[in-house]
């Protein structure tokens, strides 16, 4: 079976600026990190490759240092990695990206089925793996949280969606977009450590590409539109209460009712 | 500048050794000249002072018994950086400063704090545009503050590379026992074989042949630097107020990896051949090698259900009987990996398997690591507590002994034997190639911790026969007294006694401590 997988570099930490003109992240100069909800997509990627054979390919989109997201995901076992790199690739939307990705996918081979992250920590839209699939001429299923059984020619899933798991079972070729903390990523063995530094990383720029028209991609070719953007009001107050135990457990108490299941350990 | 110890002070009466105190008054200063007015006060009042930092420490030493407890809390800042003509940089830090307020300043992570002079301001620019410096004592308690790792002279999981604290201790200043404020650079006040001239003129005279095993501390020694003899005294010879640390350049690459065993035997046998590869190898590369058994890597398992920060580590591979933890750096890559597939083979010679092994580069992945260990004792002591609900008699109850390295198996078995022949739980962790575990006995009720109280005993034995030491690098504190008092040869407890007479005669300085 071949597998591929949608990684994406993200910036670390939360507070990344923005240009006010472009609408769009400031990312030079950021320290960058592997998406966090791709780990999981890379995990339930080589699952299904112990499951059912085959090898797993990273895709990643992005300045010549996303490479580091493949060295990452090689160490965790992943066979090979291209990256989509080309200046006129930048500043893409949704619609772009996932354009962009299904060209490099496309350029690749054929694959049974696609795994991406639910979501990125940085654009944090959720509808890559939905265009992606319908760039692709695939079926969706988002939201997977489970997956569990891997057949011949299908698969069977579980979805959890606004409360409720629903059971999937669709034919291959697809695309499924998994959630985070379904499955717990491996950490890299040694051996896969020091590999993955040496791997070779598969470069895919415009002339890679089945369309070759530099309009379709990155800014150029999102037909989103930014108007305005500004930050949200931060409200937040705190006050210092001096009483005895008793009542500062009852005020406790009463924080945590009004908190409902949001507290945690 | 003091209050009663009211009930919201109550945390201040202990800390991580379960002991519990009691106090009079608290003060918290923010300056040297606070802590000597504090000193005054208590002179005047006859009042016990006891010093104290994060209270992370777990032999006691800063549980107070009656008097003044005089927190650090409030003298946290970072005061200034200089680099000297050989490019060394020194960071100069109250003695409250946390562990981890030094390591966020070096990283980048906070700016130069303010209030700092011109000549700090310009050398702090300087070291942006430089190598990336650290401070290479880890005790990975990271709130521990800087004056309380002074105190105990704290080591961690890097010193058989690095050493203890006091090793990066380049100037102290120090309020006196009599409310002076000495300062103190490495160097100007060394012991010569009668004894050392102190910074007020004065001269103390004492046998210094007594120094070393079984421990370290309040021994004078022919070349010893003052520094020294007061790292580790646990503020019984005056309160260290500001610290001056030197730096080091960071290694440009770092790498950790556990590995895990299905065999406990295993795990002592690669330890082995690391202890030889390291003895041959002409380049210093490793930094750490811990050791955890079984029961302790259970237990963290265990306790990732209640805790978020612990999830971030994966389930540990099935079949887990040991895992050793090796660190290392250099600044040649090629270097480190060569030295890494070396590790992997004797990994496998000695009966591991290369999938049951997790693998960082870089000090950002390595964290998951560093929580490992660090949750260890954390772990324990939760267990401590739990075991203490139904028995108060039950106290922390753990090892810090070191002796020769090359014993390190020789130990273990006998660490292993006598604990399952005595039926009581515990776990074994630490420093495996220092042979300086961390044996934690974890009894369930009285007639268990007498039990344990005795095989610690049995162990001192062992570890004063092959002279080494009883308290390697947590202090003696309150509740290690009695391994002082059995095995601390008269002639050295007589130096002991005379030096901290000499420095604190009226006894007013954490006095309850060690003697």
């Amino acid at each position: 079976m071949k597998i591929g997988v949608c990684i994406k570099q993200v910036p670390a930490g939360q507070n990344v600026p923005m240009d006010p003109n472009l609408g769009v992240l400031i990312r030079s100069g950021a320290a960058n990190i592997m998406n966090p909800y791709d780990l999981f997509a890379i995990e339930v990627a080589l699952r299904v490759r112990e499951a059912a054979g085959g090898s797993v390919a990273a895709f990643t989109m992005g300045p010549p240092d996303a490479e580091q997201v493949l060295r990452l995901a090689f160490a965790m076992g992943v066979d090979e990695g291209y990256l989509l790199t080309d200046e006129c690739f930048a500043g893409a939307d949704v619609f772009a990206t996932s354009f962009t990705l299904a060209q490099g996918i496309t350029a690749a081979g054929r694959y049974d089925l696609i795994v991406c992250g639910q979501q990125t920590t940085d654009g944090d839209t959720a509808q890559v793996p939905f265009s992606l699939a319908e760039q692709l001429h695939l079926p969706v299923l988002g939201w997977v949280k489970e997956i569990e059984e891997v057949g011949t020619d299908r698969i069977t899933v579980l979805q959890e969606m606004t409360g409720t798991i629903y059971r999937s079972q669709v034919q291959f070729p697809l695309v499924i977009a998994v959630n985070g903390n379904t499955v717990q990523p491996r950490l890299p063995t040694l051996r896969l450590k020091l590999k993955a530094a040496k791997m070779p990383v598969i470069i895919l720029n415009l002339a890679s590409m089945q369309e070759q028209d530099p309009q379709r991609y990155g800014q150029r070719g999102s037909p989103t539109r930014v108007q305005k953007i500004s930050a949200p009001a931060v409200v937040s107050k705190s006050c210092l209460i001096t009483t005895d135990a008793e009542k500062t457990a009852a005020l406790l108490a009463i924080a945590v009712a009004e908190c409902g299941s949001e507290v945690a350990d | 500048m003091y209050e009663p110890v009211l009930p919201r002070y109550e945390s201040f009466l202990k800390d991580e050794s379960r002991l519990i105190g009691n106090a009079e008054n608290i003060c918290f200063p923010t300056c040297e000249e606070e802590v000597t007015a504090a000193l005054r006060q208590a002179a005047k009042g006859k009042w016990n002072v006891t010093v104290q930092g994060a209270r992370t420490g777990i032999s006691g030493a800063a549980v107070s018994r009656g008097g003044l407890i005089l927190s650090l809390s409030r003298m946290d800042r970072i005061l200034g950086l200089r680099q000297d003509d050989k490019g060394i940089y020194y960071l100069r830090v109250q003695a409250g400063a946390p562990l981890s307020l030094i390591q966020e300043f070096l990283a980048g992570k906070i700016g130069s704090p303010e209030g700092w002079d011109a000549a700090s301001l310009q050398t702090a620019k300087v070291l942006q545009r430089d190598r990336r410096q650290f401070y290479p004592p880890n005790p990975t308690e990271t709130t521990a503050f800087i004056g309380g790792m002074f105190a105990c002279n704290a080591k961690g999981m890097n010193a058989g590379r690095y050493g203890a604290t006091a090793d990066y201790v380049e100037k102290v200043t120090l309020a006196t026992a009599g409310a002076s404020l000495w300062s103190i650079p490495r160097g100007k006040y060394v012991f010569d074989e009668t004894g050392c001239t102190l910074p007020d003129g004065r001269r103390i005279s004492c046998d210094t042949t007594q120094a070393g095993a079984p421990l370290p501390m309040l021994t004078p020694a022919a070349g010893m630097d003052l520094i020294d003899l007061l790292a580790g005294s646990e503020g019984m010879l005056g309160i260290v107020t500001e610290l001056e640390l030197r730096l080091l350049p960071e290694p440009k690459e770092s790498w950790g990896v556990v590995y895990f065993f299905e065999e406990d035997e295993d795990a002592l046998v690669f330890a082995e051949k690391i202890r030889q590869w390291k003895e041959n190898c002409q380049t210093p590369l490793l930094t750490a090698a811990e050791y955890y058994d079984e029961r302790i890597l259970v237990l963290v398992e265990e306790s990732k259900k209640q805790s978020t920060r612990l999830r971030v580590l994966p389930d540990m591979p099935k079949g887990k009987r040991a895992a050793l933890y090796l660190e290392l750096n250099a600044d040649d890559s090629q270097l480190l990996e060569d030295a890494l597939l070396v590790h992997l083979d004797l990994f496998v010679e000695s009966g591991g398997k290369e999938e049951n092994t997790w693998a960082a580069n870089g000090l950002q992945d390595m964290e998951k690591f560093r929580l490992l260990r660090h949750s260890a004792p954390e772990v324990v002591n939760a267990e401590v507590d739990k075991n203490r609900v139904t028995c108060l008699e039950i106290t922390k109850t753990a090892t810090d002994f070191a002796a020769d390295g090359a014993l390190f198996a020789e130990y273990y078995r006998l660490y292993r034997t006598l604990l399952r022949q005595s039926g009581v739980d515990g776990v074994i962790f630490g420093h495996i190639l220092e042979n300086h575990f961390h044996v934690n006995l974890l009894p369930k009720n009285g007639k268990e911790q007498e039990l344990s109280n005795q095989m610690v005993i049995e162990w001192a034995k062992r570890t004063v026969n092959d002279s080494g030491s009883i308290a390697a690098e947590n202090g003696v504190g309150k509740l290690k007294k009695e391994l002082l008092r059995r095995f601390v040869p008269a002639p050295k407890l007589a130096v002991m006694k005379g030096v901290k007479n000499f420095f604190d005669p009226d006894g007013l300085l954490n006095s309850e401590n060690m003697l």
